[in-house]
């Protein structure tokens, strides 16, 4: 028999929400199950596949081809003065990673539905597993790309401290909408079909394809030129770009911009996700 | 004894012909709040908000208990009542609309075998995801992870992928997983009834160590024999309200009063495949505690087995009619022979209906399931045979009167006797 003072007491009810404090002890709790999941998404997601995690890089690499041809041979887009296959690759591993993991995240309440209505545990944790997950293919081929940064000369020792920095506020970029979009998709199913278009549009609106300061230099973007602030993977992608030639490059107001956007994004992204949470499981 | 979980008041709300309480399209949810601007504004309309609140149903309403720590409490109830709703808020999985629940310490929610199991993963991968899912700490599991296996006998699996598995050794790994949870409230639905008969004992003896380690346990089933094995206290719901927290055998008597009216049996009328000449038979069975009032036999009480008889006109009058009632275990064990002409009952027909009674003084078997087997015979000739009548269900009682039942691995019956010492 154990002594019934030491154990903690919790409180289930209707108008008392989850306390942030008690929340984080449970999110702490459940550290392992949010390794769990990570685990096992990384496990599955290539598993029965002919070639394997070669489809990390396939991926990216693939696009960077074509994108090379199409947007460098062919249109003659400026690269900021770096060859068409280094500018493309250190757009499209984060972009890539980014946008996996948004939806991923988005569809992830629907798709662990099974779990959801069968056991407690923080639902923040599904989305954000979702998130996590794509690290191990942004290191895949973040290796692959310095790689070919070192073999072409367009490497500077500067990714080393960047890289981390960059990809955490790439992963909170994904995992603040992918929180709202997946509290959103459990209760609307319109979400399932406006994500793939909201990433393609917002493909667009990022210096992927081109250079960011093409984007700055026509007449139309000079007073909306402000508004690329707001997009936090404008300055994760630039500052790659920048750092293949030096540090001194890197565009800092606008990382310093995005860096603010990025935390904005991620605290609305939980408080939304929270305020549904609970009643999501009743939609599902 | 202090408590382990109090429920106050606790109740839930479901829209009527939908899941949940809101509209799952944005289009119609859009609809929805522009009607209500419109009825906000239009007081004629207000009638009509009312027809809304009366779309509400409550699957739960103003559930009260108090639940002690280290007690096992069965949950029953007719399908619908409420049951894994209530699971479900206790366990956080859905929030109630109304009422508040505490409890201490950890806890952990059983309602289904297996949650989260990948197919695509091994047995060792999935012993640690649904460990973790069912909020076991790794350390906890890789300190478990031998118990586990031994308990689930899959070793030499244990890293071959689970779609490789047999149903049964999936299900047993599964359990397995969940056998080992260490909480101090462990709520589980229906889930022990999986895998085959001696799975089945090794997972009720589980639970019984379980409830020994003073953990409380709240336990939802249909299975009144593992509920009456395992529980002392039952709390009956119906149509979303306690109406019965007492007892569990009386708990378990109410509830099964309610479900089979007094008279019903066992209709064998269309009973198929049956063999014999047809000369009589056997058309039903109905069963009856002493006083009448139970339609079920009671271990340790007088009990009343009534058969209906259907004869042909042209083959009356028939002489020396015997029936044997064989019962059997539910894994095919026979247990015994009730047979008229063995006890002196052969009878004479002489009417084209005619029932007949076999009376126990004391019913000597075990609660539980068993199946009736039915032989007929009368003018020298089998006239029925019907191998499988069906199965009935002996309702739990206290044989000895001292209040001790044995555990169901003592045999499936009770023997009158007496000890004394003798120098």
């Amino acid at each position: 028999m154990r002594s019934s003072s030491a154990l903690s007491e919790t409180v289930v009810s209707a108008d008392v929400r989850v306390r942030f404090l008690q929340y984080l002890r449970d999110l702490w709790h459940y550290r392992d199950l949010f390794r769990a999941l990570i685990e096992r998404d990384v496990k599955v997601r290539y598993k029965q596949t002919a070639l394997g995690v070669m489809w990390v890089i396939l991926q990216p690499l693939f696009m960077a081809g074509a994108f090379s041809l199409i947007f460098g041979r062919v249109v003659q887009m400026p690269s900021a003065g770096l060859p068409y296959s280094i500018f493309y690759l250190a757009a499209l591993i984060p972009w890539t990673c980014f946008s996996n993991g948004l939806s991923q995240a988005a569809g992830s309440m629907e798709g662990s539905a099974g779990l959801i209505s069968k056991v407690y545990f923080p639902r923040l944790i599904v989305p954000s597993a979702m998130v996590l997950g794509t690290v191990v293919d942004f290191a895949i081929g973040w290796l692959l790309f310095n790689g070919l940064a070192i073999y072409r000369g367009f490497w500077t020792w500067w990714f080393i401290p960047f890289t981390p920095v960059l990809l955490v506020l790439q992963l909170f970029a994904a995992m603040g909408i992918g929180l709202v979009l997946a509290a959103l998709n459990a209760q609307y199913r319109d979400v399932r079909y406006v994500t793939p278009f909201l990433l393609q549009a917002g493909m667009l609106c990022t210096p992927v394809i081109y250079p960011l300061e093409r984007l700055l230099s026509t007449r139309f973007t000079e007073q909306l030129g402000v508004l690329i602030y707001l997009n936090p993977m404008a300055g994760v992608i630039e500052t790659y770009r920048a750092l293949c030639f030096s540090a001194s490059y890197v565009p800092w107001k606008l990382l310093a911009g995005n860096s603010v956007t990025t935390a904005a994004l991620l605290a609305f992204g939980i408080w939304f996700f929270r305020r549904r949470e609970q009643a999501i499981v009743d939609l599902l | 004894m202090s408590w382990a979980i109090r429920i106050e008041n606790v109740g839930k709300t479901f829209r009527r012909g939908e899941r949940g309480p809101i509209s799952r399209n944005f289009r119609e949810s859009l609809q929805r709040q522009a009607g209500k601007w419109i009825r906000a504004v239009n007081p004629a309309s207000w009638v009509h908000s009312r027809n809304e609140e009366e779309r509400m149903f409550w699957a739960l309403r103003e559930v009260s208990a108090e639940i002690a720590e280290g007690e096992i409490v069965a949950i029953i109830g007719p399908n619908g009542a409420g049951k894994s709703t209530l699971l479900k808020i206790l366990s956080r999985i859905t929030p109630p609309a109304a009422g508040v629940i505490r409890y201490r310490g950890r806890l952990a929610s059983l309602l289904e075998v297996g949650t989260g199991f990948h197919r695509e993963l091994t047995g060792r991968e999935n012993i640690y995801l649904n460990g973790s899912i069912l909020g076991m700490t790794r350390r906890e599991i890789t300190g478990k992870l031998d118990e586990i296996v031994e308990f689930s006998g899959v070793g030499k699996f244990l890293d071959t992928p689970v779609k490789f598995y047999s149903s049964g050794m999936y299900v047993r790994l599964a359990f397995a997983v969940a056998a080992h949870l260490e909480t101090d409230i462990l709520l589980v639905d229906e889930v022990l009834a999986v895998g085959d008969a001696e799975f089945q004992k090794r997972c009720t003896r589980r639970m019984s160590d379980v409830a020994k380690d003073g953990r409380t346990v709240l336990l939802v089933s249909h299975n009144m024999g593992v509920v009456q094995t395992n529980c002392a206290r039952g709390i009956l719901l119906r149509e979303g309200r306690i109406v019965h927290d007492g007892p569990v055998q009386d708990v378990v008597r109410d509830y099964l009063a309610s479900l089979s009216p007094v008279g019903a049996g066992l209709d064998i009328s269309e009973a198929h495949p049956r063999a014999g000449s047809g000369a009589f038979r056997v058309r039903g069975v109905r069963f009856s505690d002493a006083k009448g009032d139970l339609a079920q036999l009671v271990c340790g009480q007088a009990g009343r087995i009534r058969l209906e008889i259907e004869a042909k006109e042209s083959a009356l009058p028939i002489r020396d009619a015997n029936i044997a009632l064989t019962l059997y275990t539910m894994d095919g064990f026979r247990l015994c022979n009730l047979w008229s002409r063995a006890s002196g009952g052969s009878f004479r027909i002489d009417r084209t209906c005619v029932i007949c009674e076999v009376e126990l003084p004391r019913v000597p078997f075990r609660a539980g399931e068993y199946r009736l087997e039915i032989f007929a015979d009368g003018g020298g000739e089998v006239c029925d045979w019907i191998e499988n009548a069906g199965s009935m269900e002996i309702a739990e009682g206290d044989f000895y009167g001292t209040g001790i039942t044995t555990h169901s691995d003592q045999g499936p019956f009770f023997c009158e006797h007496r000890w004394r010492t003798i120098s």
